[in-house]
């Protein structure tokens, strides 16, 4: 980044905010078709029931509580990136973390839509809400699903204060650049910033305590997600390995999402000189990293089966190796540990087109992951007379594509109205 | 209304160096405008630690307090055995009593820094200079009008690129 200036840096991140062509609308108006018609398969469903989808018993939990899980692990790699780097002072954080933050906030706002859409009864999920009712009834804080209300909402806040107070700043830099409606906009989100040193005191020593406060969540939302199934007695959920192990797997999907959102990004608006190969390159080996601890995850979970001489845990396991599901499990297997251990040659971890595809393919075994887990344990619980096999219906797969597209098209949107690189923090860097 | 005089710089040295020189002359009177945060500058000028730290803690104790009187005064107001566990099971109202802990911490975080760094405001201060979030580093020095010219020369000897006159 020895290239780069002042002058150099406001200019370039500005220029990204600037009114975008036909193509960026034509993308937007893509999206917004799928997120209409996401809708539309909500609303057959609200109309008719929840037996327009293919969840049903013993399957009740299917591809919504899949995507649940799914969207919240994404959004941890934002966190990791924003908060635990920034605290160990990792400087290569400073060019990405604003993007990973953006696909945090967007991803737990897109998680936390699915246990809505899994509800029978969407217009009475106050309920899980802690108000006073005039039989004096609470939620049951000894639930797990409970903690889960506390643990995602809490997060959503945490990690919207973090983004938006990161932004500041910048936001006062759009603000000084800007003419007419625009100028009056940034301003009020800018709340009358202007770099004193009063302003900078208290502004750095909120920051270190708010990255202070969000890094535990790291650890503890995907831990309390991970509680809805290891609290049960479901064979293949009950186990104790599931917090760590679903931890890494969220860090791990995560870090895939940012690199698919950032290689485009860098590209159509030219950030080469602030996101480098070496920042790509950092996330790849991370991803290194979490690719080991979810294979040694996947063959703890198995040899624990095997060990504990439960025969419903061996016959869990036995089924999801060579079951019905089976080619889910393969899947997953080589995308997710296979996968990122090509990244241990440079020549992949430099090629974006080669760090694109393996994300993609990562993002893809991730959900497979969420799926397989959810889906084989509920479909071959303890008693064969309920066995029954579950096939995602059109309503689902429908709402599955429009939960992508609706978070696709918050970032893109994001992209257009905030600087997607943090000014204060890359000028600090040089 | 206080008056000042705003010396524009073109590097952070150089404005650390007019810091540490104005410090003597002009106590309790500088403040500067940079684009990104100079932690040098309150040393250089002694400024105490912020008290945000206070309001983080006050929040984490809050929060932490509200968990447990959430979980337990509900039990206690509506007591009802689930699951066979106890009425007030400390193990999972310890949850929710963590995660208050983080929520309420965080928020009280961000109101202290507002409260203290006096945010947030319609507009900037009368005499903001844009150039100040961009490339350019300021030292505000109070001072009265019939001062100005003096404290401009100084400023100017230390480096400054101008000086702007400015009523706040």
């Amino acid at each position: 980044m020895n290239q780069l200036n002042y002058t150099r840096i406001d200019a370039d991140l500005v220029k990204t905010m600037q009114p975008a062509g036909r193509a960026y609308y034509l993308v937007l108006a893509c999206l917004a078709a799928v997120v209409a018609w996401g809708g539309y398969a909500w609303s057959v469903q609200l109309r008719r029931g929840l037996g327009v989808a293919g969840i049903n018993w013993p399957v009740g939990w299917g591809v919504y509580i899949t995507l649940f899980v799914f969207w919240v692990g994404i959004a941890h790699s934002g966190t990791l990136i924003s908060a635990v780097l920034f605290l160990f002072r990792v400087r290569w954080r400073s060019s990405i973390y604003r993007s990973a933050e953006a696909v945090t906030v967007f991803a737990v706002m897109t998680a936390g839509l699915f246990p809505l859409i899994h509800l029978g009864r969407p217009w009475v999920a106050y309920w899980l809400m802690p108000y006073p009712q005039m039989g004096g009834l609470s939620p049951n804080y000894r639930s797990p699903l409970v903690w889960d209300v506390f643990a995602v909402s809490t997060y959503l806040t945490v990690s919207a204060l973090f983004f938006f107070t990161g932004m500041v700043p910048d936001l006062a830099v759009v603000r000084d650049r800007s003419r007419g409606w625009r100028e009056k906009v940034y301003g009020l989100l800018a709340q009358g910033w202007q770099g004193t040193d009063r302003q900078w005191r208290h502004y750095t020593a909120a920051y270190v305590f708010l990255a202070g406060l969000a890094t535990p969540l790291v650890i503890s939302v995907h831990s309390i997600v991970s509680w809805d199934f290891a609290m049960s007695i479901v064979p293949g959920w009950h186990t104790t390995i599931f917090p760590p192990y679903f931890v890494a797997g969220a860090i791990h999907s995560g870090l895939a999402m940012v690199m698919l959102l950032v290689i485009p990004m860098r590209r159509l608006f030219g950030l080469n000189a602030y996101i480098t190969g070496e920042h790509l390159g950092n996330m790849a080996k991370m991803m290194i990293l979490t690719g080991m601890l979810l294979g040694y995850s996947y063959a703890v979970e198995f040899f624990i089966a095997w060990y504990s001489g439960n025969p419903y845990e061996r016959a869990i396991f036995f089924y999801r190796a060579f079951g019905d599901y089976a080619w889910a499990l393969w899947l997953l297997v080589a995308a997710n540990v296979g996968g990122p251990l090509l990244f241990f040659f440079s020549r992949i971890r430099r090629s974006t087109a080669w760090l694109f595809a393996l994300c993609l393919l990562i993002t893809v075994g991730m959900f497979f992951e969420r799926f397989v887990i959810i889906v084989t344990s509920l479909a071959r619980d303890y008693d064969p007379f309920t066995w029954r096999l579950y096939t995602p219906r059109w309503p689902e797969i429908s709402i599955l594509f429009a939960s992508f597209a609706w978070f696709f098209l918050l970032f893109l949107l994001f992209a257009k109205a905030f600087p997607v690189v943090s000014m204060w923090e890359v000028k600090e860097t040089l | 209304m206080s008056h000042s005089a705003i010396g524009f710089f073109a590097d952070v040295t150089s404005l650390l160096r007019a810091v540490e020189s104005a410090r003597a002359e002009h106590p309790g009177k500088l403040h500067t405008i940079s684009p990104i945060p100079l932690p040098e500058v309150d040393q250089v000028l002694g400024a105490k630690p912020s008290p945000v730290r206070r309001f983080t803690l006050a929040g984490a104790l809050l929060g932490f307090l509200a968990g447990w009187a959430l979980t337990i005064g509900s039990a206690e107001h509506y007591p009802l055995i689930v699951g066979g566990k106890p009425l007030i099971s400390l193990t999972p109202f310890g949850v929710v009593a963590y995660i208050c802990t983080i929520l309420f911490g965080a928020l009280f975080t961000v109101a202290g820094m507002l409260i203290n760094a006096r945010l947030p405001r319609i507009q900037v201060g009368r005499g903001y200079d844009p150039r100040l979030t961009g490339n350019r580093f300021g030292l505000q020095v109070i001072c009265r009008p019939e001062e100005f010219e003096t404290v401009k020369r100084k400023l100017l000897e230390l480096g400054a690129e101008e000086v702007k006159y400015v009523e706040v």
